[in-house]
């Protein structure tokens, strides 16, 4: 972790405000723009945000250092976006998507030739959850996959399993 | 499926070992089915790497300052009903507010009766002095409206650091004026009770101080919800 990021933490867990706001101008852009595409809309978005620094404020206490701070605010964030879908999901009375989903994959049907960003953004809603999270965080916010697994909890297999899943799905809502 | 399939992932991100990598572009030249399938993945990564990102709304900002306030203090913020499971929407301002709503209501009552008293007859006592009764409803009216002023001013005071420095600061001077107008009602009253204007006057000036503080309340509810709208017609009612 960088020294940075160490101070910062400590200003925060020391109590000292600007350095929480500090904190928040760094990281609530991309959060923000990483539970609207999970949660799929900016209502749900600006909740989430809001609910994922305070959560991040209670447990700041409890930041070791074991990982970088911008792993650990992500891991945060993914969990409470993730707690959120199942819990719309379960409200609706689906049945919950796992991570593994054993779907069949789809088959593209043409080519991707230029990628719209609005085509995008809307086959990244059709995503099941697990593939979309592992997608969203590797292909659009940049973490390797040995950093996707530490923040989604799973191996890194498993992250690249669930991003080639997202690339393939993509690939055939993009090419019809 | 072709066998070299699984490798076309770690080609597109760039972690295949060079030996490796090497033979896949090999394959490449060979495998329409790979080749497609790496220029369809780069162009959803090179896609996804460029996709907009939203601006943060500031009221969220706003919202999270003064929940992290209310946190140390005693009155909890709103929250929105879309939340997750155990995060339950909590009361907040308006309960006191509609407390203290009640008591003006009393007070009005009161004051209106107080605003058209009977003709009280002198009461001649002993000597020459003759000493005038003491009008109970007016006193009484006061007492309600004052009352009324002290919860709504304790909300407002509790929660003032909602608002920003310039927005205070109006709110400070218009409180100032009609303070000094409540002053003066009461001091030509002290020497005129049955002076009229002067109870006009107070009336007046106790009903602004109201009107002021549940503007003050109504104001901060708004900044809470970050409703920019809400917080300009306040601030338009305010300025009126």
């Amino acid at each position: 972790m960088s020294s940075a990021d160490l101070e910062l933490a400590q200003r925060c867990r020391a109590g000292d405000g600007g350095a929480f706001e500090e904190l928040y101008r760094q990281y609530s852009g991309r959060l923000f723009n990483l539970a609207w595409r999970m949660a799929g809309s900016s209502d749900a978005a600006e909740d989430l945000l809001q609910e994922i620094f305070l959560v991040v404020h209670r447990k700041l206490d409890g930041f070791r250092g074991e990982s970088s701070l911008g792993t650990w605010l992500y891991r945060l964030a993914m969990n409470h976006c993730l707690d959120y879908l199942r819990g719309r999901q379960a409200k609706m009375s689906r049945a919950t998507a796992s991570l593994d989903d054993g779907e069949a994959e789809p088959v593209a049907t043409g080519r991707v030739s230029v990628v719209a960003r609005m085509d995008l953004e809307r086959s990244i809603a059709c995503l099941p959850e697990g593939c979309r999270a592992a997608f969203l965080l590797h292909d659009v916010e940049g973490f390797e996959h040995r950093e996707v697994a530490q923040i989604l909890g799973i191996s890194e297999g498993t992250s690249k399993s669930q991003v080639h899943k997202a690339r393939l799905r993509l690939r055939a809502m993009l090419s019809r | 499926m072709c066998p070299h399939e699984p490798l076309v992932d770690d080609y597109v991100d760039g972690a295949l070992e060079p030996s490796v990598r090497s033979v896949f572009e090999a394959h490449l030249d060979r495998c329409a089915s790979c080749s497609a399938m790496v220029a369809d993945f780069r162009a959803i990564r090179s896609a996804a790497t460029g996709l907009e990102q939203r601006p943060v709304p500031s009221r969220v900002w706003t919202q999270i300052e003064a929940s992290l306030r209310d946190d140390r203090a005693t009155v909890p913020v709103p929250r929105s009903g879309r939340l997750l499971p155990g995060f339950a929407a909590k009361g907040w301002v308006p309960v006191a507010a509609a407390a203290s709503l009640l008591i003006l209501a009393i007070g009005l009552w009161t004051m209106r009766r107080a605003e058209a008293p009977a003709p009280q007859p002198a009461v001649q006592v002993a000597g020459n002095t003759v000493a005038e009764p003491v009008d109970a409803e007016l006193a009484a009216g006061q007492e309600h409206y004052e009352t009324a002023i002290a919860d709504l001013q304790e909300i407002a005071t509790a929660n003032r650091a909602t608002l920003d420095a310039q927005t205070s600061a109006v709110l400070d001077s218009n409180l100032s004026v009609i303070d000094h107008a409540i002053d003066e009602s009461r001091a030509a009253l002290t020497e005129q009770p049955a002076d009229d204007t002067a109870r006009e006057s107070l009336f007046d000036a106790l009903r602004s101080k109201v009107v002021l503080l549940q503007d003050t309340v109504a104001l901060i509810n708004e900044m809470r919800k970050g409703d920019q709208d809400g917080v300009a017609r306040v601030i338009s009612g305010l300025n009126q």
